[in-house]
């Protein structure tokens, strides 16, 4: 075993100079390739972690937005609830009174039309009562119903008041005529001269005259007076009478 | 037979000789510096990574690690020279394994020359470190009564490291020479697969002490600079 000091030195240099070869092609590439590598890594993991919390951040913030819409969204249905029944209420009531409205004046207006379609059947009903009194009275009426109808027309002239009386008398100075609708007997004739002279005076010369058309009674008829006993002057009085008893339809029909 | 490579002259110019130590040594030089340049003429440091890239970086990452581990200080300084040590001797070592190829290990020139190194690199991180003053110091502790005994050890490791491997190695590509010559040729080979791991180990434990010494020397110069902080 012998040491060759040449080669000592020498190899010293060799590891020497490996050393310097691999530091430079070796260990300094390779740690700074891994020192990148490892930068790379730590800025991937700030980043990740800054997102990380970012994300986080952002989860609380919609978490939060999430709940304050579920109060906020609980809140508004309640409110919207209670509108829509106070509006349901309203338009309720409001439907009631229309309904009540229309019901009243649907009343109204059926009475008024039952008022006047009654008041019609009244009317009707007097008109033809009447049309069926005048017919019986007319085919009733005869001359003896004539010559009672000469006593009422002279009881009339008694009931007269003065003035109308003087009035008469002056029209009766230019003439007058008795007309009927039958003609009267020589006896009623002269009857109802005499009255009619007892109130005009005796030179009355009246003139009969006998209409049939004319309706049942007896008609005094001077150029400007006339004074009438007529079962018509009955009706229409009547007529009158009950046409006043029948309620007119009021105003306020629809 | 030649023991060892120092004997076969390749060039002999008087004073300078140049055997087949220094010759394979330079071809195991051309040969890893040649590797790394190619390997590190791309690397990546994004997406993924060549295969030979991802050897290298286990390796230098498992050679931090070691450091870390055993000398409980930065691994940066001392990461050069270890690494070297390491890759150099485990390269010899394995290429053993090629027909023809002496491994420079196997000189006790070579081992003497890197024990020096590590014989040198102590005192030379000690005091880069923390001075000559403090550095100088480590000898005299505990007591300045020791002082002969701390060179002595030093010394007595130095040749433990170039004997311990040259020892190893030699002994490994001599036995199989022999027992190539006496057993059939499987054998030989199965001892030369062995001589494969033991090479390996060699070069773990040869790197391990030199951390342990420069360690030891840096760690005793911060206990001396701060005697308050406990021995690690």
């Amino acid at each position: 075993m012998k040491l060759d000091w040449f080669t000592v030195a020498a190899q010293i240099g060799n590891f020497l100079l490996l050393l310097w070869l691999l530091k430079r092609f070796l260990y300094r590439p390779i740690l700074a390739a891994m020192a990148a590598r490892q930068q790379r890594i730590a800025d991937a993991l700030v980043t990740a972690q800054a997102q990380a919390a970012a994300a986080e951040a952002l989860q609380r913030e919609y978490l939060a937005r999430q709940q304050e819409l579920a109060t906020s969204r609980e809140t508004w249905l309640t409110q919207a609830r209670e509108e829509v029944a106070a509006q349901r209420q309203a338009w309720l009531a409001q439907a009631r009174t229309e309904v009540d409205e229309l019901r009243e004046r649907w009343r109204a207006e059926l009475e008024w039309k039952q008022r006047e379609h009654r008041q019609a059947l009244q009317r009707e009903a007097s008109q033809r009562l009447l049309a069926l009194a005048r017919r019986a009275l007319r085919d009733l009426g005869d001359t003896e119903l004539e010559a009672h109808m000469a006593s009422a027309l002279l009881a009339r002239l008694r009931a007269l008041d003065d003035a109308t009386r003087q009035t008469l008398t002056q029209a009766a100075r230019d003439g007058c005529a008795v007309l009927t609708a039958f003609p009267l007997s020589e006896s009623q004739q002269r009857t109802l001269i005499a009255g009619l002279r007892r109130f005009f005076g005796p030179e009355l010369n009246p003139d009969f005259r006998t209409d049939p058309a004319a309706s049942v009674g007896i008609t005094l008829e001077t150029p400007s007076q006339r004074l009438a006993w007529t079962l018509d002057s009955y009706l229409d009085g009547f007529a009158t009478e009950l046409q006043a008893s029948i309620p007119p339809a009021d105003g306020n029909s629809p | 037979m030649n023991i060892s490579p120092d004997q076969t002259i390749l060039l002999d110019l008087g004073v300078v000789k140049i055997n087949a130590t220094l010759a394979y040594t330079w071809l195991t030089i051309a040969l890893l510096a040649g590797l790394a340049r190619w390997i590190t003429r791309q690397l990546s440091t994004a997406g993924e990574l060549s295969p030979w890239q991802n050897l290298l970086e286990v390796l230098v990452e498992g050679v931090q690690n070691q450091i870390r581990d055993i000398a409980r200080q930065d691994p940066g300084p001392f990461l050069p020279f270890i690494a070297t040590l390491f890759i150099f001797i485990a390269a010899c070592n394995l290429l053993a394994i090629v027909p023809g190829y002496e491994p420079p290990t196997g000189s006790l020139s070579t081992t003497t020359a890197l024990a020096l190194c590590v014989f040198l690199a102590v005192p030379f991180y000690g005091v880069r470190r923390h001075g000559l003053r403090g550095f100088l110091h480590l000898y005299l502790e505990p007591t300045p009564l020791m002082l002969p005994l701390n060179l002595i050890g030093e010394l007595a490791r130095t040749v433990a490291l170039a004997v311990r491997l040259y020892g190893n190695v030699m002994s490994g590509s001599l036995a199989a020479a022999i027992l190539l010559l006496v057993t059939p040729l499987a054998f030989p080979a199965l001892m030369h697969a062995l001589e494969l791991l033991t090479g390996l180990i060699q070069a773990y434990i040869f790197a391990v002490l030199a951390t342990v010494f420069i360690a030891a020397a840096t760690a005793a110069q911060e206990q001396t600079a701060n005697p308050s902080q406990p021995r690690a």
